[in-house]
């Protein structure tokens, strides 16, 4: 897929993290040690792993009083406990991320040597090559297709607040002056809104924006601002989750390009 | 000192304190806004997925597991603290059924898998004995209404 001419683009965004993930059925004949064959499918490219803790299922639903009128537990509990595995590239700019009902591909900023963003489409592409690994996997084994129910798309970035001068976090954004809690070092801002789909516009997932101040590596002080889409695909297939992950990749963009300022920009270099 | 929460951070509104009703001096409130058996249900869901093949005497499955983990959430979006309890109802598929039987409505949520729901719901007050039957994903918007009839 060609990247869309009326997406904005920046030559130097301050992206260090990109995360496309499909959450999916666990099929019932499923054990954890079945994990190492399907390390074995990504081991030549990814050959060092880790264990991690499994992350919780994740579903947006609409309706009610909302989150929170009532409070459940939402972790499992019962069955036997999974883990979650990442398997690593040697370079350490890409990782995916496998466990019972999850994959996920990063890519990541290391460094900045050799480490410049290789763009949506060609992580997208990755991905799909990955998933269809692990859905042949999957078949193979008579477990059946792969049934994404809910894919994720993160967008990580993290802004200097000191350059040859320092910046107040203000400089980086348009709509959101937060020159207005005074002189405030830290802050944290948490925005949410709803993904409507395109033919109903019935709701179909949740944008979450989240800003806030933090140290960098060094200490220095930072604005990390990341942006999550999530939601159900139009279908449980992957040909469906893979297009709402490229419509939402077109509403973190355009949602992050509408949040920041022209002078940010500047320093990013848009070209779009 | 200003802390988040004190000002608006948009740009041109009047700053305004927030009002968490869950927050008074040190005090959290948050748990009492609970549905006495929200953590109960989520248990009793949860222990369907540990019965044994053949459960119903037939060729019934255990509950999946991500199935429970939906009808949690769903639960989660739907519930209101006056909601009453649901029964619980698993399923020779290995889907389940939520069902409230009250004075002033009968409604049943068949969860087939995650963002799969059948919707039914009878007023026992009138010669409705069909009732209305929605098939939903992800949005129970349009529920609501049965919802809170329950109580």
């Amino acid at each position: 897929l060609p990247r869309p001419e009326h997406l904005p683009d920046f030559e130097l965004p301050p992206l260090v993290e990109v995360v496309l993930s499909v959450q999916f059925a666990s099929p019932l004949q499923y054990r954890d040690v079945y994990a190492r064959e399907v390390w074995a499918l990504f081991e030549e490219q990814f050959n060092q792993v880790e264990e991690q803790p499994p992350l919780p299922p994740q579903y947006e639903v609409f309706g009610g009083p909302g989150p929170g009128a009532v409070q459940f537990k939402f972790e499992r509990m019962t069955g036997p406990l999974r883990n979650r595995y990442w398997f690593l590239a040697p370079k350490g700019h890409e990782l995916i991320q496998f466990q019972h009902d999850r994959f996920i591909h990063n890519w990541r900023k290391v460094g900045s040597a050799n480490s410049e963003y290789p763009r949506f489409e060609a992580i997208r592409e990755k991905f799909q090559d990955e998933l269809t690994r692990i859905d042949e996997f999957y078949r193979r084994k008579g477990w059946g297709p792969i049934r994404p129910n809910q894919c994720e798309l993160t967008y990580v970035n993290r802004m200097p607040l000191v350059l040859d001068r320092p910046l107040p976090p203000s400089f980086y954004f348009r709509k959101m002056d937060v020159s207005l809690v005074g002189d405030a070092t830290d802050f944290v801002i948490q925005l949410q809104q709803t993904i409507l789909s395109k033919d109903k516009g019935s709701p179909i997932g949740r944008l979450y924006i989240d800003a806030s101040t933090q140290p960098d590596e060094s200490g220095s002080r930072q604005l990390a601002m990341n942006l999550t889409a999530r939601g159900v695909p139009a279908e449980p297939t992957i040909p469906a989750a893979l297009a709402f992950l490229v419509d939402q990749r077109e509403l973190v963009v355009n949602t992050f390009a509408e949040f920041t300022s022209e002078a940010a920009h500047q320093l990013w270099k848009r070209s779009q | 000192m200003q802390m988040y929460g004190e000002a608006s951070v948009f740009g041109g509104h009047t700053a305004r304190r927030r009002n968490d009703p869950r927050e008074i001096g040190n005090v959290t409130f948050s748990d009492r806004r609970n549905a006495p058996w929200a953590y109960e249900v989520t248990g009793e869901l949860w222990r369907l997925c540990e019965l044994q093949a053949g459960w119903d005497g037939y060729r019934g499955v255990p509950t999946r597991a991500d199935v429970v983990e939906f009808a949690v959430r769903m639960l989660g979006a739907i519930s209101r603290p006056t909601t009453p309890k649901p029964a619980i109802v698993p399923l020779p598929s290995g889907s389940l059924q939520l069902e409230w039987h009250t004075n002033d409505a009968d409604v049943e949520l068949k969860v087939l898998g995650p963002n799969s729901v059948e919707a039914w719901m009878s007023d026992p007050t009138t010669d409705d004995d069909e009732g209305e039957t929605k098939r939903l994903s992800n949005d129970f918007t349009s529920i609501d209404t049965w919802i809170k009839k329950l109580g």
